[in-house]
């Protein structure tokens, strides 16, 4: 009998080597993606690193103009020192990458931990444990800080030159970073693993796109709305909005060490500086010890696979009879034919309960609210500029603001359509099987389609015209010339975008957000801001300039409905009946 | 000469063939009709020419090695991929020229259970009902009827997205049920399911088939196909290279016991000697 024996390998490789093997893998998987990739995506891909280095420097110019803006007669009138307010932004940058990186790293660990499905893995393979971790926290923290290299590096150098701060500001500068980072990586994994254990980390992913999205537009679109306070502000105001931001530079706050250590070596306060260093890098690595070591003990001993408290209500239940008690979308689906409505209540199900999805919707919800109120600000009156314009031009334009809420109504319905029309077909996904194998002609898929993109951006876009035209107080035949134009043109842009959604049709994603490829949003974009030009001019060229050639405008009105109109329905039916004979093929590639 | 089934499907009467289980012979009307069926993926062939009926009553299982081409066929019997040539006959109705028709009589079981994750079972199942015209009230009862047999009443208001593989599955097949088909195609149904779900499926194909119905399964578990199949087809390379019941296909190999045997005779198994090469 032969014996056969296995020798176990001794090799002491550590825990670097292992790290570097995992992240290895990372590397080679974007690479691979990169080079599988369509030449439109590598050119995309190219052109976002170049955009990247771009706003880098841009940041950079940036910071220096806001600098020397520091020297300006506002500030000098409001009695700030600019040398204590400059040394104070350090400590604040330093302190907002420690929170953005906690709650971005949160994301990532969440994909990374749960989502990605590769732990099981992983785990079970001949590879420590924490290597596993350390790569996972170091992969959250990796794109982050390449945002905090283009954002916030800028400035903290900007500073460091203007201020003439001492040479090792800025490797240390470097080093603080990266402390900072790693720490807040640790701190984002157990609240990962403490919310998981609450929320479905599906859910929780849906959650934070939505709330990720609506942000983003509520802060990009609020410096619409402040814009003319923030530039009329006064000596006082910057006076005391610069003393709020010097006193949150306090040294009882452990957040704003990494940030005073630097500026206090830099300035040559070498024990002060050096002290804070110290508590700054030994704070944040024993956060990141510790953290790291809880979330493997978590994840190991099966804590935090273990959800509690998560027995799902019924809250989507149906009554015996079937019917959803009090939902609106229930009488739609009632009023069209079993088909058509058993699609279009199917399709507003799925869209109202995948936040993901409203994440895409809510930008349209809150730019026509601010547009809305740009426009209501304006009070109905064009800006008069210089006052050369001549008469003419001018009265063209103060008949035009009276049919700006119909614009605003117009292009909320527009941000709707862009959304449903352009995906209606791809939202099927992997599911669509069943409706292909159903027995639902093409005409009925494409109705049904049309009207889940139609009813709500049309319900929205009236909604708007309606609301901004009650307190904007336009004349009553607008209003009513209003709603027939929307409907009309969205329904034009639900045609087209239906049609390019049917064109380039994607049943393979796993991300709702890419559910559309970004090629079709591009093109749609385009023929979508064409088609409402064309149509916008025809259906109020005519009741704005009629009255201008000495007829009513009444008449006008009419006219523009009978041009805009031909074409929007044209528009409307024309795509839709070019792609009926793809729906056939969708799915068979 | 044609058989009236119901007062709008008329189907082509087929031969009289060996009655199955012990029944008499009867004229059987064929629910599957594949002829000379093609499948080209670019250069590649995927389903070669393929002839086969399936007939009211009996449980007919394809088989073949992983590619042989059995889902692509499946596929193009229930309308999810249009052939390259030839026809698929569904219930006397042309998959391709009659679509409507043809997917009324049929019910669909993938592989994979890709169902929509924001809607509960009974949603789904409504919203399939619903798709087939069924009325309200019949909609309402098979609801309940079938939710109760796959034991998902009391999650049949939970969203799909908290299902597990084998309740997804499940909630599957009863949608695939809820318009009672005249033919159902299922692509291995029984994978990732737990014994007990398993069987349940078995009986639910088996009375199907007692009823009339014909079933067209695939599976890669030879000794479900043996127990369970009245007839069974074995695709490899897209070519069907045996058509028979087991006895038939037992003569058919020279008295080859199992259909394992059969199987790999046919196909081609795995080589002891590259097993050996891979083990050392």
């Amino acid at each position: 009998m032969t014996t056969m024996e296995v020798t176990v390998g001794n090799r002491s490789e550590s825990l670097r080597t292992y790290v570097l093997k995992l992240l290895r893998l990372r590397q080679v998987t974007l690479v691979s993606g990169f080079k599988r990739a369509r030449p439109m995506i590598k050119v995309l891909d190219i052109g976002l690193v170049l955009l990247t280095v771009g706003v880098a420097i841009g940041c950079y110019l940036l910071s220096n103009a806001i600098l020397r803006e520091l020297n300006s007669p506002i500030i000098v009138q409001s009695g700030i020192n600019p040398a204590v307010l400059m040394d104070t932004v350090p400590a604040l940058v330093l302190a907002a990458v420690f929170i953005l990186t906690m709650l971005a790293s949160f994301r990532v660990l969440l994909q990374g931990l749960y989502l990605a499905r590769d732990m099981d893995f992983l785990v079970s393979a001949p590879i420590p444990i924490r290597a596993v971790f350390v790569t996972k926290l170091l992969e959250a923290i990796l794109p982050n800080f390449i945002l905090v290299l283009v954002f916030g590096l800028p400035m903290l150098l900007s500073i460091g030159v203007a201020r003439g701060y001492h040479i090792t500001y800025y490797p240390l500068l470097l080093v603080v970073l990266a402390f900072l980072s790693l720490a807040a990586a640790g701190i984002s994994s157990l609240l990962v693993m403490a919310v998981v254990r609450v929320v479905p980390a599906k859910r929780v992913a849906e959650v934070l796109a939505f709330l990720g999205a609506f942000l983003i537009i509520l802060v990009s679109q609020s410096f619409n709305l402040m814009g003319d306070k923030l530039e009329n502000l006064s000596a006082d105001q910057v006076a005391t909005s610069a003393n709020l931001i010097t006193k949150l530079n306090n040294p009882w706050i452990p957040l704003v060490w990494g940030g005073r250590s630097l500026v206090d070596i830099g300035t040559g306060n070498w024990i002060s500086g050096l002290s804070f260093l110290a508590l700054t890098l030994l704070l944040s690595g024993a956060v990141f010890w510790i953290a790291l070591g809880t979330a493997e003990k978590l994840y190991y001993s099966g804590w935090a696979s273990l959800q509690v408290g998560t027995t799902r209500k019924k809250n989507h239940q149906s009554s015996s009879h079937g019917e959803t008690n009090g939902d609106s979308t229930n009488l739609i689906g009632r009023l069209l034919p079993s088909k058509v409505g058993a699609i279009v209540l199917k399709d507003f199900k799925q869209i109202r309960r995948d936040l993901t999805n409203l994440s895409q919707v809510i930008g349209a919800l809150i730019m026509g609210i601010v547009f809305g109120v740009m426009l209501l600000r304006a009070g109905g009156e064009p800006l008069a500029g210089q006052g050369n314009a001549p008469v003419q031009f001018m009265a063209i334009l103060q008949s035009g603001m009276v049919y700006g809420s119909m614009v605003i109504g117009l292009f909320v319905g527009w941000c709707l359509v862009a959304r449903l029309a352009l995906v209606a077909f791809s939202m099927e996904g992997r599911g669509y099987w069943i409706l292909k194998t159903a027995p639902v002609s093409a005409d009925k898929l494409l109705t049904a389609k049309f009207l889940m993109a139609f009813i709500p951006s049309l319900v929205l876009g009236w909604f708007y015209l309606i609301v901004i035209a009650t307190l904007h107080k336009p004349p009553l035949s607008t209003i009513l010339y209003g709603l027939p134009s929307i409907a009309l043109i969205l329904a034009g842009l639900c045609g087209i975008n239906l049609a390019l959604g049917v064109r380039g049709v994607n049943l393979t994603w796993t991300d709702p957000r890419k559910m559309e490829n970004g090629v079709g949003g591009v093109v749609g974009m385009i023929i979508s801001i064409i088609y409402q030009l064309v149509t916008l001019v025809l259906f109020f060229g005519a009741p704005l300039c009629f009255p201008l050639l000495g007829i009513s405008e009444n008449i006008g009105m009419l006219a523009g409905l009978l041009a805009g109109g031909a074409v929007s329905l044209v528009c409307t039916f024309l795509p839709l009946k070019l792609v009926k004979s793809r729906i056939a093929t969708i799915g068979e590639e | 000469m044609t058989i009236k089934l119901n007062q709008q499907i008329e189907c082509t009467e087929v031969k009289n063939i060996q009655a199955i289980n012990g029944l008499a012979e009867e004229p059987r009307v064929s629910f599957i009709e594949l002829h000379d069926l093609c499948k080209n993926y670019g250069a590649k062939t995927a389903v070669n020419h393929i002839n086969l009926k399936v007939y009211s009553g009996e449980v007919f299982g394809f088989l073949g090695p992983n590619g042989a081409g059995k889902t692509t066929t499946i596929k193009m019997v229930v309308g999810l991929l249009q052939p390259t040539a030839g026809t698929v006959k569904v219930n006397g109705y042309d998959i391709v020229r009659q679509p409507i028709q043809a997917k009324f009589s049929s019910g669909f079981v993938p592989d994979t259970p890709n169902l929509y994750s924001k809607l509960s079972a009974r949603e789904l199942l409504r919203f399939v009902g619903d798709l087939y015209s069924m009325e309200p009230g019949r909609i309402n009862h098979r609801i309940e009827e079938l939710l109760r047999v796959f034991s998902l009443d009391d999650v049949g208001d939970n969203l799909i997205d908290s299902y597990s593989h084998g309740m997804q599955q499940k909630a599957s097949l009863a949608a695939a049920l809820m318009h009672d088909p005249k033919v159902l195609v299922l692509d291995e149904p029984t994978v990732g399911l737990d014994p007990k779900s398993a069987r349940l499926i078995k009986d639910i194909l088996r009375q199907l088939a007692e009823r009339g119905s014909a079933v067209f399964v695939t599976t890669h578990i030879l000794e479900i196909a043996e127990r369970m199949c009245d007839r069974i087809g074995i695709i490899n390379n897209g070519e069907l290279v045996a058509v028979g019941t087991m006895d038939e296909l037992r003569a058919m190999q020279h008295g080859e016991t199992s259909l394992e045997d059969i199987f790999l005779s046919l196909t081609g198994g795995a080589e002891e000697t590259e097993i050996a090469e891979v083990l050392r």
